[in-house]
């Protein structure tokens, strides 16, 4: 007891310097509050967001392991990029929905393409009509999952069909809206279809009208679609390109429609959502086993959640190498001043260990008199820490941000673009806290950057904040330790005589 | 002197700091309760090394000190110096940032003396008022007391937890005459009174003629 008393004693007696070992605590745990609280909610956000974020993935041509396996051929016998990927067999349906049956895939869809030309119907072009008859590649943009990558039939016209609602991601985010008539249901089995507003004023179509589409090269057999709704992509900035939307000459249907007219020759991409991130080799390990052709590899959407986290990320790793300077300085700085400390009051040590105080004892009032001062010190820095957290959390994310944004200004700036005007290739700009990136770079990452963070003081941060603090504090007070334990009384008190 | 008797006994000892600087050699020294002693030697003779030896502040190498027949390299030694022996200091030693009866208190909480907090400070100022200091000096800074008034506090933190020896280096070095004897009066009435074994370090002969036994250190150069 009487050595919490002489603790108390001691501290208000050696006030300046009390304060000044008291200055240093405050800032160390204000700035390790600050850092923990950031710490604590940007984990929680990022866990939390990777929980509801939905994890896709879809199968493409390994084009690497494939330009590898051309390379290994003799130059006589090696054949183009696009023999070799002809000669790969794609999946059909019946593969997708035996990838789909599994532990790993909470559910899945698919689309179907075709490449088809129309006796009736002008397609979409840009101003040189030579390349208006070009091969798409893929199933084209808007396509979950951007299917296999291989070439598909030539034609004017892409028809698409999803295998459900869900899978029309470009209506369901917005960026495609109907403005006429309506989508036809999931279980359509008439021959319907959904066309693009630009598509319909171009050849004067409207709701309710139909028309022929036919295969390239098969004129004689020709499909009747009836147009049940007229769609407006609304994510073509007008006045940033002058051009055509890939998806004007895009025609969706009813699945059982392309099925009939596709048959076998249609162009299949299935979209598998997985219910765990870390579920993605094993997937494929999986898919491989029940027959995919080795050179398809699984693809998924994770860059958009990379791309989503990244600020967040980085300000995770901020705070904690951040907190790490400030515990290694602060604490460096302590422990110089406890030894100073210590060594001012060697005589009062001398005296102390003379009149039969036992070094334990002695040892334990100077660390009381550092917990006490460190206590205190401990609750300012956390309230200070507590009331700068919020804002300083929200201010170096924005910075972060910035910091991202700007970067990509730059790249914009490389192409010769203005910032902001790569639109719908480099993503939109700025708005009520979401921010788009994506693009060419990404071209699945439609992100929305994670804008605010609440670095609230919970518990845990309490808890961490405390075990930190009595941790520097301790460390601190093995200086003192160490010192009594190695001063004599006699040689202290002779020394001073 | 049979060592049985004595509450301190000193055996055979010897000291150096050195290897080739014999400080003490083959000392053999008896103390008895209720009586007064003075240590006297010329200046470099080991008298403060015989007092750091007795009061547990240095190690006995060769040799051996008793307490009440128990050898003190084997005992807890900030025990013994806490509970059996009181030391005054020639520089006093006090805490300056105390007052007086805190320094005296002190010693008390530091020797676990079985009393609470406000007996121990009504026994601080009674053994102050003893040493002749009144409550408003009681309560002072020592560093706001005299040489003499220090001296006294000294003397009452050394009795404060009631030890069987008070030993003293040249408690009246530093003093003038009167404060001397009244020292003195004070040391001498500790052994008669309070039947302690009162050890002095002195150079003063007539410190040395006011004390029971005289033992002279030869120096061993």
């Amino acid at each position: 007891m009487y050595i919490f008393k002489n603790a108390l004693k001691n501290i208000t007696r050696s006030k300046g310097r009390n304060i000044l070992i008291g200055a240093v605590i405050v800032i160390i745990s204000a700035t390790s509050c600050i850092a923990l609280a950031i710490r604590s909610s940007a984990g929680e956000i990022v866990s939390s967001y990777e929980d509801s974020f939905e994890i896709t993935a879809s199968l493409s041509v390994d084009r690497e392991a494939l330009r590898d396996l051309m390379m290994s051929q003799s130059e006589g016998s090696r054949g183009s990029m696009r023999d070799l990927m002809a000669e790969i067999e794609s999946p059909g349906m019946a593969e997708i929905e035996k990838y789909g049956d599994s532990e790993y895939v909470d559910h899945y869809t698919c689309t179907l393409s075709i490449g088809m030309d129309s006796s009736g119907l002008e397609p979409l072009t840009n101003d040189d009509p030579e390349n208006a008859d070009q091969t798409e590649s893929g199933a084209g943009q808007g396509m979950p999952g951007g299917g296999s990558g291989l070439p598909i039939e030539r034609g004017d016209f892409t028809v698409i069909a999803y295998s459900s609602l869900q899978a029309m991601d470009r209506f369901i985010s917005g960026d495609n809206t109907i403005t006429s008539g309506s989508m036809f249901g999931e279980n359509e089995t008439q021959p319907v279809c959904v066309i693009s507003d630009e598509l319909a004023a171009y050849n004067d179509l409207t709701v309710g009208d139909t028309i022929l589409m036919n295969k390239p090269g098969d004129e004689e057999n020709s499909y009747t679609l009836a147009i049940a709704g007229i769609y407006k992509d609304t994510s073509v900035d007008d006045s940033a390109m002058n051009w055509f939307s890939n998806s004007a000459n895009q025609i969706i249907t009813a699945f059982p429609a392309v099925q009939e007219i596709a048959g076998t020759d249609a162009q299949i991409s299935a979209t598998f959502y997985l219910n765990n991130i870390n579920d993605l080799q094993s997937l494929e390990t999986e898919m491989k086993n029940k027959g995919l052709n080795e050179y398809y590899i699984l693809t998924t959407n994770d860059s958009a959640l990379e791309q989503t986290l990244r600020p967040l990320e980085n300000l995770n790793d901020f705070a904690g190498i951040f907190l790490l300077i400030v515990l290694i300085i602060g604490g460096a700085i302590l422990m110089i001043l406890t030894m100073i400390n210590t060594r001012e009051r060697k005589y009062e040590i001398g005296v102390l260990r003379a009149i039969g105080m036992k070094k334990g004892k002695l040892a334990a009032q100077f660390v009381a008199e550092l917990l006490i001062v460190s206590f205190i010190s401990l609750l300012i820095g956390a309230s200070v820490g507590a009331l700068a957290s919020v804002p300083t959390a929200q201010a170096l994310l924005q910075n972060e941000i910035e910091s991202i944004q700007n970067e990509r200004s730059s790249i914009e700036e490389n192409f010769g673009m203005a910032p902001g005007a790569g639109g719908g290739r480099f993503g939109g700009g700025q708005g009520g806290g979401r921010e788009i990136m994506g693009g060419m770079f990404e071209p699945n990452a439609n992100v929305d950057h994670i804008s605010r963070i609440n670095a609230v003081i919970n518990f845990r941060v309490m808890l961490q904040l405390l075990l930190i603090g009595l941790g520097v504090t301790l460390c601190a007070t093995m200086v003192s330790v160490v010192l009594i334990s190695r001063y004599e009384p006699l040689r202290i008190l002779s020394g001073r005589s | 002197m049979s060592s049985t008797q004595s509450i301190l006994s000193i055996e055979k000892v010897s000291f150096a700091y050195d290897k080739h600087k014999m400080i003490l050699k083959e000392i053999d020294l008896s103390f008895e309760k209720g009586k007064t002693y003075s240590v006297m030697g010329r200046s470099g003779a080991g008298k403060t090394t015989l007092l750091s030896l007795i009061s547990g502040l240095e190690t006995v190498r060769e040799g051996k000190i008793l307490y009440n027949g128990q050898n003190i390299s084997a005992i807890d030694r900030e025990t013994y110096r806490s509970r059996n022996i009181g030391v005054v200091f020639q520089n006093f030693n006090l805490l300056f940032h105390l007052t007086a009866l805190e320094n005296v208190v002190l010693s008390m909480d530091i020797s676990d003396l079985p009393l609470n907090a406000k007996q121990k400070k009504e026994k601080a100022y009674a053994l102050l008022e003893k040493v002749g200091l009144d409550k408003e000096k009681a309560d002072r800074r020592v560093l706001k007391l005299s040489g003499g008034e220090q001296q006294r506090v000294a003397i009452a933190r050394a009795v404060s937890y009631d030890p069987d020896i008070v030993i003293a280096d040249e408690p009246t070095g530093n003093l003038d005459q009167s404060t001397e004897k009244e020292i003195m009066d004070l040391l001498t009435s500790l052994a008669a009174k309070e039947n302690k074994c009162v050890i002095i370090v002195t150079h003063s002969p007539t410190v040395a003629d006011r004390t029971d036994i005289i033992y002279e250190i030869a120096s061993s150069l």
